[in-house]
Order: structure tokens, then sequence, then C-alpha cells
């Protein structure tokens, strides 16, 4: 799956949200099947990366490291990916080293959740707004 | 008893608990309260040289996080009454995640508690809003 993780500048040195609203659609997660939520048996992640957008590059030299985190109202905040450090002159995709235990079951039985993404700025950045694809692919058991 | 849910934004803003060691910022994230590390004594790893990272992480994949800016409060949900709870709080210094609930003793003041199973069984620490210089 392909999102779009946003947030709204200016930046300051340390380290900043992005975030992605995820209307949960298990039929366009898995086009095998209609599946409802108690059909889910496991959910994990098994690769992440994070990219420019098409027509809006971003500088990624400019982070020093990339945190991806879940957050929902009725499942704990879980990090499922990770990279420290973000290395100088990266270009294209950028994968993040994912969680091997984090689960995110829970989070998908919800109706939404949140995808944050924390980049870490190495100096002030006094742009207004910034984009950020990610790239997930999940593994997901299901009856 | 009833409350509105904006009373408990008086929770966000900078915190520093009692060791010194760290300042801790919080805020609203969906209906939820999260409080990450802003501000470190001591912000590299005197072994490496390096910046600090989450080396105490029961998830060995996730080990090279970074302290600064990590969520160290997790998930508080206000419930009235000047207190927050259901939250977990994150003890870089051994890995450990302890159930924990806030108090706001006054404006500038939470006792924030740390336990294990039940409340009685913890540590309660007091954490003082980080006061900023008035401009001239």
């Amino acid at each position: 799956m392909q999102i779009t993780a946003a947030s709204e500048g200016p930046y300051f040195s340390g380290s900043n949200s992005f975030f992605s609203e995820y209307n949960v659609d298990l039929t366009t997660l898995i086009s095998k099947k209609a599946l409802k939520a108690d059909n889910i048996k496991s959910v994990k992640l098994s690769k992440a990366s994070i990219q420019s957008l098409e027509g809006a590059e971003v500088d990624f030299s400019q982070f020093s490291s990339a945190s991806l985190q879940v957050v929902a109202d009725n499942a704990p905040m879980t990090s499922i990916a990770i990279l420290n450090p973000i290395l100088e002159n990266t270009s294209g995709a950028i994968a993040l080293t994912v969680s091997e235990e984090a689960e995110l079951t829970d989070v998908f039985k919800e109706s939404s959740f949140t995808f944050l993404l924390d980049l870490d700025f190495k100096e002030d950045n006094y742009d207004d707004a910034m984009s950020i694809s990610l790239n997930l692919e999940l593994l997901v058991e299901y009856n | 008893m009833s409350f509105a849910q904006e009373d408990g934004d008086k929770l966000i803003g900078v915190w520093e608990p009692s060791h010194g060691k760290a300042k801790v910022k919080i805020e609203k994230i969906g209906s939820k309260y999260y409080g990450k590390i802003v501000w470190l004594r001591e912000p590299n790893d005197p072994e490496t040289g390096q910046p600090k990272v989450d080396r105490n992480n029961p998830d060995e994949s996730m080990r090279t996080n970074p302290i600064k800016g990590y969520r160290i409060l997790k998930d508080f949900v206000y419930t009235g009454d000047n207190e927050w709870s259901e939250g977990t709080i994150y003890d870089p210094e051994n890995g450990n995640t302890y159930s924990s609930t806030i108090k706001m003793k006054d404006d500038n003041t939470l006792d924030i508690r740390g336990f294990i199973g039940v409340s009685a069984l913890g540590r309660t620490d007091v954490w003082k809003r980080l006061q900023m210089p008035k401009k001239k």
C-alpha cells in the first residue's frame, strides 16, 4: 500500500511529526476476499520505505533519522519501523528497518487509524508544508 | 462526573522530570496524550560519542532509534479531576515499560506514577513545567 504523510511547517531542529489518516478498507487491501475485521488473524509489516511524492521532491539528507508509528483510539501507539542514521546523498525510496515484534492486528480492526512518521530535522526548515510517500508491505493472515 | 475533554489539554507543554536529565514535550495526538524527549543533558553516549539510542529496547530491531525524539509517554486519556490514565511510561535506562497515571497537582507540577500490575505497587516522580524566561 502507498499512502501520503503530511505535515505543516515551520519545522524546528529535532523531531517533527507527519500524519496520515488511514480508513481501513479490507476489501481493497486484499482483493481476493471481502474480509471483515473478525476474519483477520494477524497483520504484520514486512517492508517499509519513504520517498518523495512525484513533483514534490524532498531532500532526505536534511533528516538524521526516521521513525514510523501507528496510533489508534482503541489500541496503543506502536513503533513499527525506524532508520537511524539516514545516510547523506540518499535518493529514491529509502528502506526503513521494520520491527520484528510489532503487531498491527489491533489497529486494522479499527475503522480508522493514523500512521505517524517522525523525521528528525538536522536544522530548522521554514517550509509551509511537506508531504512524503510511505510505501508499506503487509503480511495479513486471515480466515 | 462530567468534564470537558479540552480540559485535558492543560497537560500540553514541556516538562522536566525530577532527575533533570531530560525535558519531555507532551502533545495531543487524536484524543490521547503523548510525551517525547526533546532535550537531554547528556545527548551523547559516553561509550560511543554518538547520540544516544534506545539500546535497551526489548525489540532488538528497534535499538537504533534515537533517544532524543523518543516518545516515552504514550496513550494517556484525560479522565477528569486533573488526572490522565490508561497510559504507559518507558524507561530507556532499562528498557522497561510501566503502566502509568498522571495527576496535575497545580498548573506547573505533575505527579507521574509508574507501576506494574496494580497502582499501589509503583513509584511516583514529580515533574515541573518548563518555565520560559520572560522576554525583555
